[in-house]
């Protein structure tokens, strides 16, 4: 429960590194009595001393003792990280002490007797968030930093707890200021010297910024699978070598060991980190033509897992001819986003890849052989291409988008982009095409801040010699 | 020694340029008792600056205070020797009104105007304090040791709180050239516990008319068929005069670079801070070095002189230098100078410190108004002295404040702006500074404000009835073309291709074809079949053709307003007490605590204040049934 005490005097505290066997733990304070706190509890050379006398973000190797007993609990390092240069903009303190399940305990509940109390999930970062240290993006990253399955997901989430997102959005509102600036100058300053707005250069500015927003607009596709992952199923007729073949990628891939929480589909196997994506693999029943009634249930329920699945991995004998289950198999991965192995290839080929290409495109073709574990690689790397193939980015200094929330402000704001264009187009008087320009600037300032009216006069001011 | 003045009134007004002619005014106009002091009766609704009154923006704001009942409109009409609309080949949205008014014709109309009112008592006196009852103000008393005593006061000082004079190295203490500075009143503000800052502003040196090379010179004259600025006036009939365009050239600004080290503006005798638009020709020369000349602006001074304002040419340099630089300048070769350019350097009072209604927040029925609260321009100024003035009648009458919101006018978005980020430079009003501009126009000025003025006794009810029936034209008209259909025929059709526009198949109303881009409310008299309708006026004709061409914007417009009226509808209590909000830093604390808003809206306007600050805010506030109506004036329409 949040109690009524102003942050001001309420001091959080909790075990920041992950409870177990480390050998180092990390506690974590925050809030106007942390400093106090250290003072009653860290002894220096074995004497308190005064939080004053400290130096902020340096490490001060000593003691942590129990203010009752005098006893001393465990020999530490402790850092005090003074307001407002702190992660949560308030007084912050952390004690490094030596790792376990007791001590560290011990010490946190030390600091509960002193008056500091537990934090609750996520609280340092919406102090953070309250005291001005991050925008909402960076505030939303966070969360993802410590969810990330998949290295990928962790460098996108990191680029955006940095505010790399913050920075572009920054980029594009800039862009829009600075069109606005020279709108608004035709209006309030008529009489002035000023160059009259030159339509052409305006509209290919504003088209330059709308193919950027939409650039990042195209990575949600992947920024959402970069973030969830993608359910994927794994689809053939019996027999063909599908449960190798899963084998062998998750013997090859560090297999992920926690799920998102709360889902619980029954068909989850596994989930497997593909060259930084997260594939939440269903193994599936063998798909053929049957009259059994029990094994019927399955296979249709196989039909409905493919039909789900982002992405299909169909595997395929390619030691026999294709049959009509395999046919059946194929007109089911026409056009959707798919893989074909055509697994046994270690034996002599009966199919030829020319008569798959009316189902499949050639490049996501792959010949494996689970039996040998030949062709593992090179289905990763078609698995990639496929998912990332709009992906028009250099490695990893590019952001993608990973909320909803942002994917839809910025909808928004290349709408209203658009209509500025038609609006200039169409001559209209500057007022309606500033209205345009101000309503993209209010839904990019969803996703961070706020625009004011005094950063376009200023935009105005630096740029034209107003005077009369 | 002090004397007290027999007589007590229910408002006292200090000073009456802009800002105190409306704030006095509007409180004998309201039934007030009212004492106008002011340091000399002869500069009564003086034009310190130049001589012109509007402009984009500026215009908005006195059509807002003709709108209310104020005076300055009626005074622009009266004076005005040049009527120029801006912007008319824009929307009606920034289309605006500007007059070169005569000097003295504008002053003397505005005396007369003061001494017209029963309830109005002028006297020339200067004050030197205030006197206040505890946190209360009581009165004021003045140089002679006199004491007048009043329910509420407005101060209305200009530039004359420790007004200092820069013309080149030479320091003048006074608030207007030839006269002298107020320095007591400095004094009170400081010892009353006012944060006071300083501000700089300038004028250009004034030039012999019979000096100027005329015919060189590039004429711009007035509109063939001049506007009035205000509601009550229909037509204006005489002759006007023009003004004059000239140019700085690379003769001009070499001038200037060789003697800037003279200027005390760039030698930093000069602290105050300047307004950017309209900088000083050192300044212009200084921050655009690309530009090779600058625009002047030669405005006569009135019809019975030939003083003229060289606008554009401001400057503190020496009056040597300012020689040097105007016989530079085409036409100006051989001019005379009659009045020295000059720099004036002077005391305002953080607006933060002030309410919305203008009143301080130290000092209850003590109201500020004009220059002193960090503006500059004459239509600020007699915006605010109106709001002050108003609301000092309102609670010496014991009745709801007048605040008027962003949406609703340019003066709300101003005293919304002063009182809520206060000012780092001189405050002007541009259109850009409205959010919901589409709607706040200068045609409709009297649609939005006209009742309310009326409602708080203002407005005078024959002005108001104009109002009324204009209003219900725009109404009338409205419906007859949604109601007007025209049926398709070969003969209708043609008129359209004609016209540019598509044949219609399919009955159209006449508002539908007004829509059309390619048809102006000018056309439909070639669809009509009844031609013996009321003729329209143009301002009814601009609101319509507003409000049925451009629909889509003022709908997206009217959901702007709505989004904006949750938050200014979210009422923050005056006591409230941000101290026992969770969630808040001290800084952000100690910003509300300042600024004290009155509203979750205005409280987003605060810098500093984050928007992470606002949903905690928000949450608290919902929590503690905060969320109340907002309580004083509003319309309902």
């Amino acid at each position: 429960m949040r109690t009524n005490t102003p942050y001001d005097q309420d001091t959080i505290a909790a075990i920041a590194t992950a409870q177990g066997d480390g050998g180092v733990a990390i506690i974590r304070i925050s809030g106007s009595k942390s400093l106090d706190i250290i003072e009653k509890i860290f002894l220096r050379n074995g004497s308190h001393s005064k939080a004053a006398e400290m130096q902020s973000h340096h490490m001060h190797h000593g003691q942590v003792v129990d203010h009752e007993s005098n006893c001393i609990v465990d020999e530490v390092l402790c850092v005090l990280m003074k307001a407002p240069k702190s992660y949560t903009g308030e007084d912050m303190a952390e004690i490094h002490s030596h790792g376990g399940h007791l001590v560290p305990k011990k010490i946190l509940d030390l600091l509960f007797k002193l008056d500091a109390r537990p934090a609750n999930p996520g609280e340092f970062t919406l102090r953070a968030y309250l005291n001005g240290k991050m925008d909402l993006a960076q505030a939303e990253a966070v969360t993802d930093v410590v969810n990330a399955q998949t290295e990928e997901g962790l460098k996108q989430a990191e680029l955006q707890l940095e505010g790399v997102l913050s920075e572009r959005i920054g980029q594009y509102k800039d862009n829009i200021v600075d069109i606005l600036a020279e709108i608004e100058a035709q209006v309030d300053f008529p009489e002035e010297d000023i160059d009259p707005i030159i339509k052409d250069r305006l509209i290919k500015q504003t088209i330059q910024l709308i193919t950027n927003i939409n650039t990042l607009l195209n990575s949600y596709d992947e920024g959402r699978i970069i973030k969830y992952g993608v359910n994927t199923a794994i689809v053939g007729k019996p027999n063909v070598g599908k449960s190798s073949l899963l084998n062998e990628l998750i013997r090859k891939e560090r297999a992920i060991v926690s799920p998102q929480p709360g889902t619980t589909r029954d068909f989850i196997e596994e989930s497997i980190d593909v060259r930084g994506i997260a594939l939440k693999l269903t193994d599936t029943a063998g798909i053929r033509a049957t009259e059994d009634e029990i094994e019927n249930i399955g296979v249709e329920l196989a039909k409905k897992k493919a039909q789900e699945a982002e992405l299909i991995i169909a595997v395929i004998d390619a030691s026999s001819e294709l049959n009509n289950d395999d046919i059946g198999i194929l007109e089911r991965i026409k056009d959707t986003k798919a893989v074909l192995a055509l697994n046994k290839s270690d034996i002599e080929s009966k199919t030829a890849e020319n008569d798959l290409e009316s189902y499949i495109d050639k490049r996501n073709i792959v010949k494996t052989s689970a039996k040998h574990g030949t062709g593992i690689e090179e289905l990763k790397d078609t698995i990639q291409k496929l998912l990332v193939q709009d992906r028009n980015r250099s490695e990893g200094s590019e952001i993608v988008l990973t909320e909803q929330r942002h994917k839809l402000a910025l909808e928004r704001s290349t709408d209203s982009l658009k209509s500025f264009l038609t609006a200039i187009e169409r001559n209209e008087s500057p007022e309606f095409l500033a209205l345009d320009l101000r309503v993209a600037l209010d839904s990019l300032g969803e996703i961070t801040g706020e625009v004011t009216t005094e950063d376009i006069l200023g935009r105005i001011f630096s740029k034209f010699c107003i005077g009369k | 020694m002090s004397i007290n003045y027999p007589k007590s009134h229910q408002v006292i007004v200090i000073g009456a340029g802009h800002a105190g002619c409306e704030a006095a005014l509007a409180a004998a106009r309201m039934g007030c008792r009212t004492l106008v002091l002011t340091a000399n009766i002869d500069t009564i609704g003086l034009m310190s600056c130049n001589p012109s009154i509007g402009g984009v923006g500026k215009g908005h704001l006195v059509k807002e205070i003709d709108a209310l009942g104020g005076e300055m409109g009626k005074a622009a009409d009266h004076a005005a020797i040049q009527f120029r609309r801006l912007n008319t080949r824009k929307g009606a949205a920034v289309q605006a009104t500007r007059i070169q008014a005569d000097r003295q014709s504008y002053r003397s109309y505005m005396k007369k105007a003061l001494e017209s009112e029963t309830n109005m008592d002028i006297k020339q006196r200067m004050v030197e304090g205030f006197l206040v009852e505890g946190d209360r103000i009581a009165g004021v008393k003045t140089n002679l040791g006199e004491h007048f005593y009043a329910d509420a006061v407005v101060v209305t000082p200009g530039t004359f709180p420790n007004g200092l004079i820069h013309i080149g190295a030479t320091k003048i203490s006074s608030g207007r050239a030839g006269e002298a500075a107020a320095t007591g009143i400095s004094e009170s503000f400081g010892s009353i516990g006012f944060k006071v800052g300083r501000l700089k502003t300038g004028t250009p040196p004034r030039l012999d008319g019979r000096t100027i090379k005329w015919d060189m010179l590039e004429e711009q004259p007035g509109d063939k068929n001049p506007k009035p600025f205000s509601f009550t006036n229909s037509i204006i009939d005489r002759d006007q005069l023009p003004c004059h365009i000239t140019y700085t050239n690379k003769k001009t600004h070499e001038v200037i670079n060789n003697n800037l080290h003279k200027s005390p503006l760039y030698s930093g005798e000069i602290k105050g801070v300047g307004p950017r638009y309209c900088p000083s020709i050192e300044d212009k020369i200084v921050k655009f070095p690309d530009k090779d000349r600058h625009q002047v602006f030669l405005e006569p001074d009135g019809l019975n002189t030939y003083e003229i304002y060289p606008n554009g040419i401001s400057t503190s340099l020496p009056l040597e230098v300012q020689y040097e630089l105007v016989r530079t300048i085409d036409g100006l070769d051989q001019v005379e100078i009659m009045r020295p350019g000059y720099a004036v350097e002077y005391d305002y009072v953080d607006p933060t410190q002030l309410k919305p209604t203008l009143e301080t927040k130290l000092i209850d029925n003590l109201y500020f108004a004009g220059q002193i609260n960090g503006t500059t321009g004459y239509e600020e100024a007699g915006s605010q002295g109106l709001v002050a003035g108003i609301n000092a009648a309102l609670r010496v009458k014991g009745e709801d404040p007048f605040i008027l919101d962003r949406s609703q006018a340019y003066i709300g978005i101003m005293v919304d702006d002063l009182v809520t980020k206060g000012v780092d430079e001189p405050y002007r009003m541009f259109t850009s500074r409205a959010e919901y501009r589409l709607v706040l126009r200068e045609d409709n000025a009297d649609m939005r404000l006209g009742e309310l003025g009326y409602k708080i006794g203002l407005l005078k009810e024959e002005d108001y009835l104009k109002f009324e029936v204009r209003k219900k034209a725009v109404r009338q008209e409205f419906e007859r073309l949604e109601n007007t259909k025209v049926v398709p025929n070969s003969k209708i059709n043609e008129i359209l291709i004609s016209l540019g526009a598509s044949p219609i198949k399919k009955p159209h109303s006449l508002k539908e074809l007004l829509r059309r881009p390619e048809i102006t409310y000018q056309d439909l008299k070639f669809f009509e079949l009844n031609t013996d309708l009321n003729p329209i006026t143009d301002d009814v004709i601009s609101q319509i053709e507003m409000d049925v061409k451009y629909e889509g914007y003022i709908k997206r417009q009217a959901e702007q307003i709505d989004k904006f009226k949750r938050l200014e509808d979210f009422i923050i209590p005056e006591s409230f007490s941000y101290n026992d909000i969770p969630g808040l830093s001290n800084e952000i604390v100690q910003r509300l605590s300042d600024i004290r808003p009155g509203s979750l809206g205005q409280a987003t306007r605060i810098s500093g204040v984050t928007p992470a600050a606002i949903s905690v805010l928000m949450v608290y506030l919902k929590r503690d049934g905060g969320h109340k109506q907002a309580q004083g004036h509003s319309i309902s329409s």
